[in-house]
């Protein structure tokens, strides 16, 4: 019998697999260069005092770490980002869903399509412009904000000079600016729910309140789980809104709120502190990724719960 | 009578049905606010930017701000380095995703699943991460201060790999290329001649997304361009609005120079670019 495979498992046994496979390793090589091999140098640097400015490398182990957790700046720095971070993560996650679940139960297609859209626009522009508009909306003096502030009887807020008014301002800006991501991806998540799920429900009485609670946070728990990781590290990285925001001609950049990726920016770029600068990346990615893993076992849990009711029921209760 | 009552109820329905689109639109409008603002600033006067109470609209009709954005700084030259780095991102991104995707998804060789494995993984690690050793090997390659250098890490994108993986599984069948085979096709020539025409509509959206995404950059040409011939429109906009006595009808101007190209590219491709987006869910 003839052999219609080759080695490579496809068939046609003469054709000559070279070309294709110098093509893909180009390609390949382009995401080991750019992408894979910077990102496990990045641990390899944190361990060494690697001057960019004077010409040095040397090993240090962990002085880097253990000088950075005994810097003010660095430790304050980490935690106003964990803070901004998770104060961008329940916000906008939750209205996000309230949005999405509000529009796909009773808006007609066509306003689902306008809401979905409207709040879209923020996320898909630049974030240099955005930040720009917004920093003369917070304008103390001229400002609209403050403005709808005074007509409604308040005061007028110093947002960008008071450390804890620019944090709440840039953690506003993440949330109007990722909202419509969130809308996007629930609504899209909402709609995969089977309709037999809420037909049963609704036979049985079933109120909107505990429709919600039993039927489309379990089934959308994976999506859950994924765009709260998503706006998690968007939140840790919290840079460009700091930068812009929180410069002018007096100040120096990001005084006011001083992020952990703004941090490590300056270490690396103004006093060339490569090393330092690294282990503050590590740190960073180290946060991030237990915060997530916390994510991925609350949603986890849930889904062996549906997965055990479901052998449970598979064996007659 | 019964006539009147129906009448009566479609009237009230609609009724209830405009006001509910009414109240939506209104809403949408003040989530865009800071647009409109930028947009009546950018045409504003200076003494009109700074009157109070603040208004969106301008009192007059000011054209100048785009001729002081120019004269202040080579916004032209930005305005084309951002178009540069947009189009060869979108056209770069397209072909070794396409590529990358199709060969992923079609041939079995032993290292398929551990090379998309790892093109994957590096998805959800954010560019801040790698941003510093990346910079030092651009450097030490002598790409620092290049247009290079600059545009390089966007020539790829381990969502657009992703992507095409899945859509070639999706719409390219087996018989196609075993018959282009035995029709004496080399592996090039399929995939030049065969699958990449019949992904049109699939590469259209990922290269819109790698557009975009090429525009948008921020970080990574702020850290790599010294000399300003080759600023993006975003790195020009950062440094020109902290500079001492800028002139914020300026800023707006270049604002929304920087803004429109996208929004217009949005507003176009509107359902292709929240449909890929939707699709998996795009890093940002």
């Amino acid at each position: 019998m003839k052999k219609t495979t080759n080695r490579f498992g496809v068939r046609g046994g003469r054709t000559n697999f070279v070309p294709i496979y110098v093509l893909l390793g180009v390609v390949v090589l382009l995401f080991a260069v750019l992408r894979i091999f910077p990102i496990f140098k990045v641990f390899y640097m944190s361990l060494f005092d690697w001057n960019m400015a004077k010409g040095t490398q040397d090993f240090i182990g962990f002085k880097n770490f253990t000088d950075m957790f005994s810097d003010a700046t660095f430790t304050s720095a980490m935690l106003r980002t964990i803070y901004i971070g998770l104060e961008i993560l329940i916000i906008t996650v939750p209205l996000g869903l309230f949005i999405a679940n509000a529009i796909n139960k009773n808006f007609s297609r066509r306003s689902r399509t306008l809401v979905q859209t409207g709040l879209f626009i923020p996320y898909i522009v630049p974030m240099v412009p955005t930040v720009i508009m917004w920093k003369w909306l917070f304008n103390t003096k001229y400002g609209l904000i403050n403005y709808v502030i005074t007509l409604l009887g308040g005061s007028n807020l110093s947002w960008l000079n008071n450390g804890a008014l620019a944090e709440q301002a840039i953690v506003i800006i993440t949330v109007w600016k990722n909202l419509g991501y969130c809308v996007l991806i629930f609504s899209v998540g909402l709609a995969g729910i089977p309709r037999v799920y809420y037909e049963a429900a609704e036979l049985d009485g079933a109120s909107s309140g505990k429709t919600f609670w039993k039927i489309t946070l379990p089934q959308l728990r994976p999506v859950l789980v994924y765009v709260s990781v998503i706006m998690l590290i968007r939140g840790f990285n919290v840079y460009t809104q700091a930068y812009i925001l929180c410069s002018d001609a007096s100040g120096s950049p990001g005084y006011v709120v001083r992020t952990v990726v703004y941090d490590m920016v300056e270490n690396g770029f103004k006093f060339y502190k490569m090393g330092y600068a690294a282990a503050e990346a590590v740190a960073l990615f180290v946060a991030m990724f237990l915060f997530s893993i916390v994510q991925f076992v609350f949603g986890d849990e849930e889904r062996m719960d549906a997965w055990r009711s479901k052998l449970r029921m598979a064996k007659g209760r | 009578m019964l006539k009147q009552v129906r009448a009566r109820y479609r009237l009230t329905l609609s009724l209830r049905r405009w006001t509910k689109t009414v109240i939506l639109v209104a809403l949408v409008l003040i989530f865009l606010v800071p647009f409109f603002y930028m947009v009546g600033s950018a045409f504003k006067t200076s003494t009109d930017i700074n009157s109070y109470p603040p208004s969106i609209l301008p009192t007059e009709f000011y054209g100048g701000n785009f001729q002081t954005l120019i004269e202040t700084a080579p916004f032209g030259q930005f305005f084309l380095n951002s178009l540069k780095m947009a189009v060869i991102s979108a056209v770069g991104v397209v072909i070794t995703s396409a590529l990358a995707g199709f060969i992923f998804a079609k041939y079995k060789f032993r290292a398929n699943k551990l090379f998309f494995a790892l093109i994957f993984a590096t998805s959800m690690i954010p560019f801040e991460m790698y941003m510093i050793p990346l910079y030092i090997d651009m450097v030490n390659a002598g790409l620092g201060n290049s247009f290079v250098g600059i545009v390089s890490p966007y020539v790829i994108m381990s969502f657009g790999v992703f992507f095409m993986r899945q859509i070639c599984m999706q719409q390219i069948p087996d018989d196609l290329i075993d018959a282009a085979r035995i029709d004496g096709c080399s592996e090039i020539q399929i995939f030049v001649r065969i699958v990449f025409p019949l992904l049109k509509s699939a590469i259209a959206a990922l290269a819109i997304l790698a557009f975009v995404e090429g525009w948008n950059a921020f970080v990574w040409p702020l850290i790599m361009a010294q000399s300003n011939t080759l600023f993006t429109m975003e790195v020009g906009l950062a440094l020109f609005q902290t500079t001492f006595n800028v002139d914020l009808g300026a800023v707006a101007a270049g604002s929304l120079c920087s803004i429109a190209p996208i929004l217009l590219v949005f507003l176009l491709f509107r359902r292709q670019i929240m449909e890929s987006i939707a699709m998996t869910g795009m890093k940002g």
